[in-house]
Order: structure tokens, then C-alpha cells, then sequence
């Protein structure tokens, strides 16, 4: 460490080993402090100096792997991207991902949201498959914008964490799966909408929500699954209507 | 790869893959949801509001059903609301219906996507339309209300 | 590169003990939506000047409102497009808060009551619904 430091500060971390503890109970840290720090910069400084058994994830370090999720003072945050000068000089509270099974320490089991990944089929659905001598599919640009923003999905499941329908009833699909649904269903590549619409507007899909917002305030990279599902919401329902009223209508 | 049914994940039936087992289940910690999550930060307790919303609506549009109801009992039995207490009953609602309109109208651009072409509609102009309906719909309201007021003759 | 539509519908018990039904599309949840969502539209575009005017400055006698008075109220609700606009007014914003409290009940805490807190949500709209259709089909 080149830099002098600028004081300390102390971290309550939650810990929890599966094969001793019955429940998850905190620990608190105090570590030099530097106003360029991220929390996890904190977390990797106990580990090598101070608690060689803290249990965490981690990977990129700039917001682009997803890894790093966890709650800093209650709220979901990449800590990578979550500085200790925001919250400096009070005492800061790291714990894991809110909503999700906790594993050890600060990791959580993620297997549930992977299931339900597959389950919408996050991928281009086609009836047909063109010949390779077509070449490759073109798009405009505007029919990238269509879809674009909910294409910059990191799966860190902040989203998740900040969601009390998905904290209430285990089965909702979640912010993630049913944006990322969408930006398949928008895509003018894919033919899968009425595919993935059997899933995402079944039971435990997008009717659960009921637009509490918070998903889309801590997403880190401007997702907005908030406006995705309600948007999904609104044109199922129409197409529903007018396929009631106007049954001759061929979709 | 099939998906299956099964909530524990993504299970492989066959293929070379067949012969990987998963992992035993984890023992985790389930953390549940406390029941005043809601009061944790200024967002989740504003959803909240507007969701209650709904309640002094309803009321509010029982006591006009009740008003016209009496109706039936013509001249002699027909009172319009006139007391203090009504008045600050309606204020409350007012409040309310207010929170809901301003809150609904704002994300009604959101939703309401417009395409035009290969593009969508900007929604801010959706919802600056919106809000004009609001306004349009309010002034026409409130001047055939007050219009009608008048008795005929008069 | 699977292209299978879901055929059958797979059932998932739900933690509440409710089932749900995944591989179809939902019309009953898309029709309650619908109603919560034009309710939802009616109370936010028409409600407040009602409340406003009806409420508020009619009763304080600020301005001559229609409802103040018998002659002027009862003419104006014999006109069937009033009586329409009226039931409207009345009716769809029960839907809506019928919509929004049942899921509310739920995120506040409630535990069980899946298939009942529905029935009464839904069952109290339609009622007000009918009471609103009676009420006016049955004033002069």
C-alpha cells in the first residue's frame, strides 16, 4: 500500500459457516481508510490481513461481471462500485445478498434465478432457420434501440435483492429473467414471443409485480426490469383483448 | 438439455453430460422478509401510500353513490353533503386521489409505448399528454358541474 | 435449438400452498389487470375535480355545484349519458382498488388466504359494481 492513510473505519460483516453456525451473526472489522477505497477494496483487506476465512464474490472489480452484489448499510450494491468515503467516518454493514439463500458468509445460492433464466428462454427462438448462404441476420440501428437497454442485464441480481414480491413468494420469475425475456421478445431477430409469453405471462410471471420500482432504482446499469415487465403487462393484455374482440385478426 | 420441471435446477437426462452428478444441497440460511420492510427506505414506504390510495377512493366514491342514492327519495328526502366533517372527510381524499393521479400519470408514459415505425414514441410526450388530459378533463368536468349548478331559468 | 411450446401445462406448488399454473398465458390475471389499469386511468384523469367540486367547495357553498340541489341534481342524473359517465366513474375505480389491495394485503404480511382474499377483493368490486348499476337505473 503506497498511499498514507486517512484514518480508519469499521465494517460489521455478516458471517455465517454452515457447518458450526445455526444462524448468521456479524463481525466487526476496523481497516486504514483512504477516500479512493470501494467496500471492496475493505472486504480483500480483511481477508489478506486480518481474516483469512471471510467468504466473499468477487471478479471483475469495474461493474461489469455481476459477482460483487451484496447489502451495504440495507441496500443492494456492486461493492466495487459502493465507496467507503459515502459512508466515512460511520460504521459500515456488509451483508449478503437479501432474498437469497446464504451459503458462507457473504456468498448466496444464485441456483434458483439460473433456473429460472432457462426457464424464459433468454435466447433467439427462430421457426425457421435460414440458409447459411443468406448470410448473417441484419439489424438497424433502431431495432437495437428496441431493445437494447434491457440487453445490459449483468445478472448481479440486485435487482432481486430489492424486490419484497420476489422476497415473499419464492416462484416469481423476478426483475431479471422477465426484462431479459423481453429484450429476446423485441428482438426483430427472434420469433419466440408467444414462446416465452406462455411462461412470463403464466402464473408467478409478470402479474406478481406490482410495481414497487425498487428493482429498477438499484440497477447498476440502467436496466429499468420495472419498465419491462409493466410494458409486458400492458401489450399482453391488449393483444389478449383484441384477439377476443377481433378473432380474425392473424398474429 | 431438457430443463424439466424440477425447481433444484438445470438437471441433464443424456448426452456425455449425463455422467456429471450435481453437487449434495448446500445447508443454507433462509432469511425472511420482515413485516416493516416497508418502512426501511422513503421508496418502499411511498409504494405503500399509493397502493392505500386505493382505500379513501373507494370511500370517497361510496359516499357520492350514497349522495345520488338519495335521489330516490325526491325532493323532501334529497340533501346534498354539507357538514365540516364531510368536507375534511373529502380533503383527505382529495390528498390521496391526488397522489394516485400525479404517481399514475407519471409512469403512464412508461407503459404506454407508442411505436411509430421502427421507433417507439418518446414517452415524456406520453406522459406530458397525459397530464393534459388530466387538465383538459378537469376544467371540462368542473365547469359542467358548476354550470349545471345553476337551476334552469335562472 | 428446441422450438417445443408447452403443450401441457406443468403445475408449481407455490410456497403459500397455492398452485400455479406455468405454460399459459394467463387471461384471468390479464383481465383483472386490465380493469385495475383503466380503473386506475378513470380515477386519476376524472376523480379529483369530483372530490374538488362535489366535496369540498360545493358543500362549503364556494360554488354552485350540480349535486347541491334536488332540481338541478336529479335533472342532471336522469340524462342517460350522465348515468353512464356515473357508472363509470363509480364502478371501474373498484376494480382498481380491489386490484391493489389484494396484492397489498399480502406484501404487508399476510400469510395464506390465496384463493379467499381474491374472491373478496374482486367479489366486493363487482358488488359495488351492481349496487352503482341498481342505484342509478333506479333514480328518476
Amino acid at each position: 500500500m503506497v498511499a498514507e492513510t486517512e484514518g480508519t473505519i469499521t465494517l460489521s460483516v455478516t458471517r455465517f459457516n454452515p457447518e458450526v453456525d445455526t444462524a448468521p451473526r456479524r463481525q466487526e472489522y476496523t481497516i486504514p481508510y483512504r477516500a479512493d477505497m470501494v467496500v471492496l477494496d475493505a472486504l480483500n483487506y480483511i481477508k489478506a490481513y486480518l481474516d483469512g476465512t471471510l467468504t466473499f464474490r468477487w471478479s471483475c472489480r469495474m461493474g461489469i461481471c455481476g459477482s460483487c452484489g451484496m447489502m451495504v448499510n440495507g441496500t443492494p450494491k456492486l461493492t466495487c462500485g459502493t465507496y467507503l468515503r459515502d459512508y466515512y467516518p460511520h460504521q459500515v454493514v456488509v451483508e449478503p445478498l437479501a432474498n437469497f439463500p446464504i451459503v458462507r458468509d457473504l456468498v448466496v445460492d444464485l441456483s434458483d434465478f439460473l433456473h429460472k433464466l432457462g426457464e424464459v428462454q433468454p435466447w433467439i427462438i427462430r421457426d425457421d432457420a435460414p440458409p447459411l448462404e443468406e448470410g448473417p441476420y441484419r439489424q438497424t440501428p433502431a431495432q437495437l434501440e428496441r431493445f437494447r437497454q434491457f440487453s445490459m442485464c449483468i445478472n448481479c441480481l440486485l435487482c432481486y435483492a430489492a424486490c419484497p414480491v420476489y422476497a415473499m413468494e419464492p416462484h416469481f420469475l423476478g426483475p431479471a429473467a422477465l426484462a431479459l425475456a423481453r429484450r429476446y421478445s423485441l428482438d426483430s431477430r427472434d420469433q419466440g414471443k408467444q414462446q416465452r409469453l406462455a411462461v412470463v405471462a403464466a402464473d408467478a410471471g409478470i402479474w406478481d409485480c406490482t410495481f414497487v420500482g425498487e428493482c429498477s432504482a438499484v440497477c447498476p446499469k440502467g436496466v429499468d426490469p420495472a419498465k419491462a415487465i409493466q410494458q409486458t403487462k400492458w401489450e399482453t393484455t391488449v393483444e389478449l383483448l383484441a384477439s377476443v374482440v377481433l378473432p380474425w385478426r392473424r398474429r | 438439455m431438457d430443463t424439466g420441471s424440477s425447481t433444484a435446477g438445470i438437471v441433464v437426462t443424456d448426452g456425455p453430460s449425463a455422467a456429471i452428478v450435481p453437487p449434495a444441497p448446500v445447508p443454507a440460511y433462509r432469511p425472511a422478509l420482515p413485516a416493516t420492510w416497508w418502512l426501511r427506505n422513503r421508496r418502499y414506504t411511498l409504494f405503500v401510500l399509493r397502493e392505500l390510495t386505493a382505500v379513501p377512493i373507494t370511500l370517497w366514491l361510496l359516499s357520492l353513490l350514497v349522495e345520488i342514492a338519495r335521489l330516490r327519495g325526491g325532493q323532501a328526502g334529497y340533501y346534498a353533503y354539507a357538514s365540516p366533517r364531510y368536507v375534511i372527510f373529502s380533503l383527505i381524499c382529495l390528498a390521496f386521489a391526488l397522489l394516485h393521479s400525479i404517481t399514475w400519470l407519471n409512469i403512464s408514459g412508461l407503459i404506454l409505448r407508442v411505436p411509430l415505425g421502427e421507433r417507439d414514441l418518446d414517452p415524456r410526450i406520453v406522459t406530458a399528454a397525459n397530464f393534459a388530459l388530466w387538465i383538459v378533463a378537469t376544467i371540462v368536468i368542473g365547469a359542467l358541474l358548476v354550470l349545471f349548478g345553476a337551476p334552469a331559468g335562472a | 435449438m428446441t422450438t417445443a411450446t408447452a403443450t401441457q401445462a406443468p403445475s408449481v406448488k407455490l410456497q403459500s400452498g397455492a398452485t400455479a399454473r406455468k405454460g399459459k398465458i394467463s387471461a384471468a390475471h390479464a383481465l383483472w389487470w386490465g380493469l385495475f389499469a383503466t380503473g386506475g386511468m378513470v380515477a386519476a384523469v376524472l376523480l379529483p375535480v369530483h372530490i374538488l367540486l362535489q366535496g369540498i367547495l360545493g358543500p362549503m357553498g364556494v360554488l354552485p355545484v350540480v349535486s347541491n340541489r334536488y332540481d338541478t341534481a336529479a335533472a342532471a342524473v336522469a340524462n342517460p349519458l350522465v348515468k353512464l359517465y356515473l357508472f363509470v366513474l363509480i364502478s371501474l375505480p373498484f376494480f382498481h382498488a380491489a386490484h391493489r389491495l389484494r396484492f397489498l394485503v399480502f406484501e404487508l404480511g399476510l400469510r395464506g388466504g390465496r384463493m379467499l382474499v381474491p374472491i373478496l377483493c374482486y367479489g366486493a368490486a363487482i358488488l359495488g359494481m351492481l349496487a352503482a348499476a341498481l342505484v342509478l337505473l333506479t333514480v328518476p
